[in-house]
């Protein structure tokens, strides 16, 4: 079941059509990441929270790339710096996925008081900064990973509503569901037969855009500084990176910013490549 | 919508579990003086009180009192609003420029080089973090350069633009380029512009991926439409078929989705406020997180929840004054 569900997300990812160029990069870039992230252990002995060198001190040859102003060595912090990130991004997007699409087929298929009072609530909070909100959720209930991705899922689920129930709304009017009604199909699996399926193309277009954004907002949260400080992060290196930028210490934010970039631009154009490929108009 | 986002970040921050106040004290306070604090701040009362309590004042422009300071939440996010408004301001423009020169160019030229280029530059902008784009401006043409200033609003001690003064009449709004042209003064206003161009070119760029896409995505498509067909067999010059009939169509959309990135610009500015040390409403929240002073947290949720509204409310307006189909 597991299996087969992955198989149909993915697989028609690479087949050949409009926008593969842009999938095959960004999940080049994404495996190059999640690979980094994962062998970190392997690729480096330094550790990444303790200070191993002088304060601020250029890219040399004992520290590839410098290192910040605790003295701790930037390349071992990138290697182990996109672990949080990812996981959380990972997390929201799972809880995005388990929350957000049921809820948009169930209220959008059934309709009515309920499916209007749901998408009131939806555009209210899809209409929010997500930085404050994620900043409020995260600040109230504390700085863990699961909290993190929790704050992430709740900006981010209205984009999964809007995307699911505009589909459905349409779908649902079609003869072929009528026709599945008529013969007796129940309402969860007319939903889960003849309406999900319609729905998993945009579905994963919004995933991976979320994906993209978890990264940028949970960097966001670590560079404003409410979360834990003394993990190795990109988004924290650029935080203590700020105060030493303006005595020209590029180092100190080159790399780690860069990564965030790299990971975010690797997740936009799968989904891009991939929105490419399922909306007929663009091409 | 005010409604539901004010209950939902009620809510939110009355579910933490004891008392806000035992925050701000030590441990071994003397409780007669906690209660009074307690009673000040009226966190003595039913929730459902302070909820309708909270709403009433709000109808009145009043947001409480700041748990730290105590002073009225209202009167510190006007000071610090216009700074915000001020950065939103000109990156909306940046932001918008950017994204319908280059999305439209990308249109007319699809399948091309230039395309790609357009299309890879618009998901660049949009994977970028606004923060990492200022400190990349910062370092270049601030610490490099010596272009342009790295952070404030003004000069270091310089005096803040006095606005229009005709008689006893006066009008100061704290947005600094705008208050320097009322006062007729060339230099303040050059210092003030000099202050926004990194942050508004930060937050505008990144904000311009999604206008970039979405301008290229509609011009794609009026292009391809009857009407453009028509003008062009009726030989009207290129120019004149994409910017007098095409583009006008294919920015109906493009007005939808700028009322929705208002909410992501917001978001920018808090972290654009952040790197390049504005007092504006973005750095206020940022700050009073760090204080936990939930009053004021509250008050600057709900008066962003305000400005959205408004902004969503302006939209619609434009885009039935845009789009005549609206207005049948």
């Amino acid at each position: 079941m597991a299996s087969g569900i992955v198989g149909r997300l993915f697989s028609p990812m690479l087949k050949k059509g409009s926008g593969r160029g842009l999938i095959i990069v960004g999940v080049v870039i994404v495996v190059f990441v999640v690979a980094m992230s994962l062998l970190a252990p392997y690729l480096t002995k330094v550790n990444p929270v303790y200070s191993t060198g002088q304060p601020n001190s250029a890219p040399s040859s004992q520290h590839v790339l410098g290192t910040d102003l605790y003295g701790r060595d930037m390349f071992s912090r990138i290697l182990w710096g996109g672990r949080f990130l990812l996981v959380v991004g990972l997390l929201a997007v799972m809880i995005c996925m388990a929350v957000g699409v049921p809820i948009g087929l169930a209220a959008s298929y059934t309709g009515g008081v309920v499916g209007r009072v749901v998408t009131l609530i939806m555009d209210s909070v899809y209409a929010f900064p997500s930085l404050v909100f994620s900043l409020l959720i995260v600040l109230v209930f504390g700085a863990n990973v699961f909290n993190y991705a929790l704050a992430i899922a709740v900006v981010y689920i209205p984009s999964y509503y809007r995307v699911v129930r505009s589909q459905t709304l349409a779908i649902k009017e079609l003869p072929y569901v009528d026709a599945a009604r008529s013969v007796g199909a129940g309402y969860f699996s007319v939903i889960r037969k003849y309406i999900w399926p319609n729905v998993i193309p945009s579905v994963i277009v919004v995933a991976t855009i979320n994906f993209a954004d978890a990264i940028l907002i949970t960097a966001g949260l670590d560079f404003i500084g409410v979360g834990d400080l003394t993990k190795p992060d990109w988004g924290v290196d650029l935080y203590y990176g700020r105060t030493t930028l303006l005595s020209g210490a590029w180092w100190t934010i080159a790399f780690s910013g860069a990564m965030i970039l790299l990971t975010a631009l690797g997740f936009s154009l799968i989904s891009e490549g991939y929105s490419e490929r399922t909306n007929p108009k663009l091409k | 919508m005010i409604m539901i986002l004010l209950t939902i970040v009620f809510i939110i921050i009355r579910v933490i579990p004891g008392n806000p106040v035992l925050l701000k004290f030590e441990k071994n306070t003397d409780p007669v003086l906690i209660a009074e604090y307690t009673h000040t701040l009226g966190l003595d009362k039913p929730v459902y009180q302070q909820y309708f309590e909270y709403l009433g004042g709000l109808l009145q422009g009043n947001l409480g009192l700041s748990m730290i300071t105590f002073e009225p939440v209202t009167g510190q996010i006007a000071a610090r609003f216009p700074a915000t408004l001020e950065l939103t301001f000109y990156s909306f423009i940046v932001a918008v420029v950017t994204g319908i020169v280059l999305g439209s160019l990308g249109a007319r030229k699809k399948g091309s080089v230039v395309d790609g280029t357009v299309k890879v530059t618009g998901i660049l902008l949009y994977a970028f973090p606004v923060f990492f784009l200022g400190m990349i401006m910062q370092l270049i043409f601030g610490i490099y350069l010596h272009w342009l200033p790295t952070g404030g609003r003004l000069c270091p001690g310089c005096a803040v633009p006095g606005g229009l003064s005709i008689g006893s009449f006066h009008l100061q709004t704290g947005i600094y380029t705008l208050d320097s042209i009322l006062a007729l003064n060339p230099g303040e206003l050059l210092d003030s512009a000099a202050h926004l161009v990194l942050p508004s070119f930060a937050l505008g760029l990144v904000i311009s991926g999604v206008f970039i896409r979405i301008t290229r995505t509609n011009m794609m498509e009026t292009l391809r439409a009857d009407y453009v067909t028509a003008a062009k067999a009726r030989g009207l010059k290129g120019s004149t078929v994409i910017y007098g009939y095409a583009l006008r169509n294919a920015l109906l959309p493009v007005v939808t989705v700028m009322g929705l990135q208002f909410a992501l610009l917001l978001s920018g500015a808090i972290l654009t406020e952040t790197e390049f040390n504005i007092d504006g409403l973005g750095r206020y929240l940022v700050d009073r997180v760090s204080f936990l002073d939930y009053t004021a947290i509250q008050g600057a949720v709900v008066f962003l929840a305000i400005i959205i509204s408004i902004v969503a409310l302006l939209v619609d307006v434009l885009y039935a004054y845009i789009d005549p189909r609206v207005r049948l």
